[in-house]
């Protein structure tokens, strides 16, 4: 219905550029009239008698200034707006203090309204006005209107501009409040950290908050704002909103300064409902989960465990493939150096050469590692220290895989030196111990791997039992 | 920090942790193609048969039945790489097959014990 109302006709534009320090404030105030329009309805109403009451207040202050504003230029308009707003700071505390005790919660919706009326750029998605009663609203906003029509106009036009830049804002609402309203517009020049030093706002938010279903936050940078406090809510579970407004605030001012519908960006999903936001959450622990290679149980905490030991594991292959990228290149350099040398002279070197710092300076370069993977029937741990290799290899089904293991440690160049296994209960358990030849280097991940590999081609071609034990 | 973020932030740092040990182990793989082949290390064959004479070991086998088809053997000989899987492939020639095994690497000699189950009824020889 608002789609018709007052959308200003362009061709009452007139003195545009000295008008846009007030286009920003009334965007918002739109946002904030569109978020009341979810709250119970007797809230709305007595938010609707206690609006009209700050109006009818304000609109003595504001009018004069606005005014005034109307013939400076831009930065002196925008002090001007602040100071006015400050007066309307008094005027809201002069009327919270008459309200009445028992009618608190409305009190605190009005309260609220007041307090998000005063903040710019859409700071604040909590201001919204109850469906039915904004057109009472704007029907009472319409009587104080009177001198500064050529000012709303133009302002109302600028704000018109910046709605549909920003589409943020349905226009019409904009240029309904804009022309209603011109003291409401110059309370929406709000110094942003204002609010944050009221105490009792933070009730407020959570209430309005609370009585806020999600699909209520005007789309765009205020929904995601909303959708960032969304979060922030059913994360936190409960009604921590200082901290998600303020963060709310911050991405909507930016938001807002990126001039672009560019709410979704990465830091800000929007959603509409709190089932998307849930089935969304589900299928980002269903893609860690599907990112670990031993994944055991499905339930959050146990893919959170895994996680955090996969990416201690990956860290540690790095640390391990590091030293030994950095050791294979100094062995090339030696080698380099050898062959550069002269024959005679070649053995002294290659004595000399032999107390290698690399291989026997062992401090800080301790080559180590530890991983550890499963498959359906098949466990393998792997861990390396220096040159030497222990596996355990855990298998459940009857095949005897020792030969097949042993060729696979001889094809990676590990010289097996132990060996330990048999059959316990169901399972064939051994234990290998070898020496990494000289020269090879191999790595924990590629050795579990392998082994993994090879064992379940095994299971695959042979059949499962070919001979009773 | 919310849960979400959490989470995302800790599939970016896998991914980022997978795709730094593809590209080391890449580097590796392309350092060991173009690497010369360098000479190779004696191998040990001399040096544990030196050992084992240092040590008196005297390479030996044994073998004991238990049950009907189920021998024991112990087997001590001169460690070479690839030693045991050269008499893994032997065992499975003959159609034994190790049920318990242990094998130990000492003084550049291996000793092997264990239980081997027969599929086949060798020939007395």
């Amino acid at each position: 219905m608002y789609e018709e109302s007052a959308c200003f006709d362009p061709n009452t534009m007139q003195e545009g550029p000295s008008q846009d320090g007030f286009s920003q404030n009334p965007s918002f105030s739109m946002a904030e009239l569109s978020y009341h329009q979810n709250l119970p309805p007797e809230a709305a109403t007595t938010m609707e008698v206690e609006f009209h009451q700050q109006m009818g207040l304000d609109m003595a202050t504001m009018e004069s200034c606005y005014n005034t504003n109307n013939s400076n230029n831009l930065i002196d308009s925008t002090h001007l707006m602040q100071e006015v707003v400050l007066d309307s700071n008094h005027v809201l505390s002069y009327d919270h203090s008459n309200w009445d005790p028992n009618l608190n919660p409305n009190h605190h919706h009005h309260q609220d309204l007041n307090h998000h009326v005063e903040i710019p750029n859409g700071h604040h998605p909590n201001l919204i006005t109850h469906n039915s009663s904004i057109p009472d609203l704007l029907n009472l906003l319409h009587l104080p209107r009177c001198s500064p029509s050529s000012v709303l106009a133009n302002s109302s036009l600028s704000f018109l501009s910046q709605a549909q830049k920003s589409g943020n804002f349905p226009p019409s609402f904009l240029g309904d409040f804009a022309l209603s309203e011109p003291g409401s517009v110059s309370n929406l020049v709000y110094d942003p950290l204002f609010h944050l030093n009221l105490p009792p706002q933070p009730p407020l938010f959570r209430e309005l908050f609370q009585s806020l279903p999600n699909g209520a936050l005007f789309g765009g940078g205020g929904g995601g704002g909303g959708g960032v406090v969304d979060e922030r809510e059913g994360s936190e579970g409960g009604r921590q909103f200082d901290n998600g407004v303020l963060e709310f605030s911050r991405e909507w001012d930016m938001n807002c300064m990126a001039k672009e519908g560019n709410g979704k960006g990465p830091a800000t999903k929007h959603f509409p409902t709190e089932k998307q936001r849930r089935v969304h959450l589900n299928g980002k622990f269903t893609a860690l989960r599907n990112l670990v290679p031993n994944p055991t149980k499905t339930d959050r905490a146990s893919i959170v465990g895994d996680a955090i030991e996969y990416i201690k594991e990956l860290l540690r292959t790095v640390n391990e493939l590091k030293i030994l990228v950095e050791k294979k290149r100094c062995d090339r350099d030696r080698s380099k150096r050898h062959k550069k040398e002269d024959g005679t002279t070649g053995d002294l070197e290659s004595v000399n050469m032999i107390p290698d710092p690399d291989q026997s300076y062992n401090g800080p370069s301790l080559r180590s590692s530890w991983l550890q993977r499963k498959s359906k029937d098949t466990e393998v741990d792997v861990r390396i220290i220096d040159d030497e290799v222990t596996i355990k290899l855990a298998q459940r089904k009857k095949i005897n895989c020792l030969l097949i293991v042993s060729k696979v440690l001889d094809e990676l160049q590990l010289d097996i030196h132990h060996v330990a296994g048999g059959l316990v209960g169901d399972n064939y358990s051994f234990l290998f111990n070898s020496k990494i030849c000289e020269g090879s280097s191999v790595y924990a991940s590629a050795i579990a791997n392998k082994l993994i590999e090879v064992v379940n081609q095994q299971y695959a071609a042979i059949p499962p039992s070919t001979s009773s034990y | 920090m919310s849960k979400a973020a959490i989470i995302t932030d800790a599939i970016a740092y896998i991914e980022m942790l997978q795709k730094n040990v593809q590209d080391l182990s890449n580097q590796l793989f392309e350092m060991e193609a173009t690497c010369e082949e360098q000479l190779e290390t004696p191998m040990d064959a001399m040096d544990a048969a030196e050992e084992m004479k240092t040590w008196g070991i005297e390479p030996e086998v044994k073998v004991t039945q238990m049950d009907g088809t189920k021998l024991w053997i112990k087997i001590v000989f001169e460690k070479k790489t690839g030693g045991f899987t050269k008499l893994m492939e032997a065992m499975s020639v003959l159609g034994c097959e190790f049920t318990d095994t242990s094998a130990t690497t000492s003084r550049g000699a291996i000793l092997i014990t264990a239980c081997l189950m027969l599929y086949e009824v060798l020939e007395p020889y």
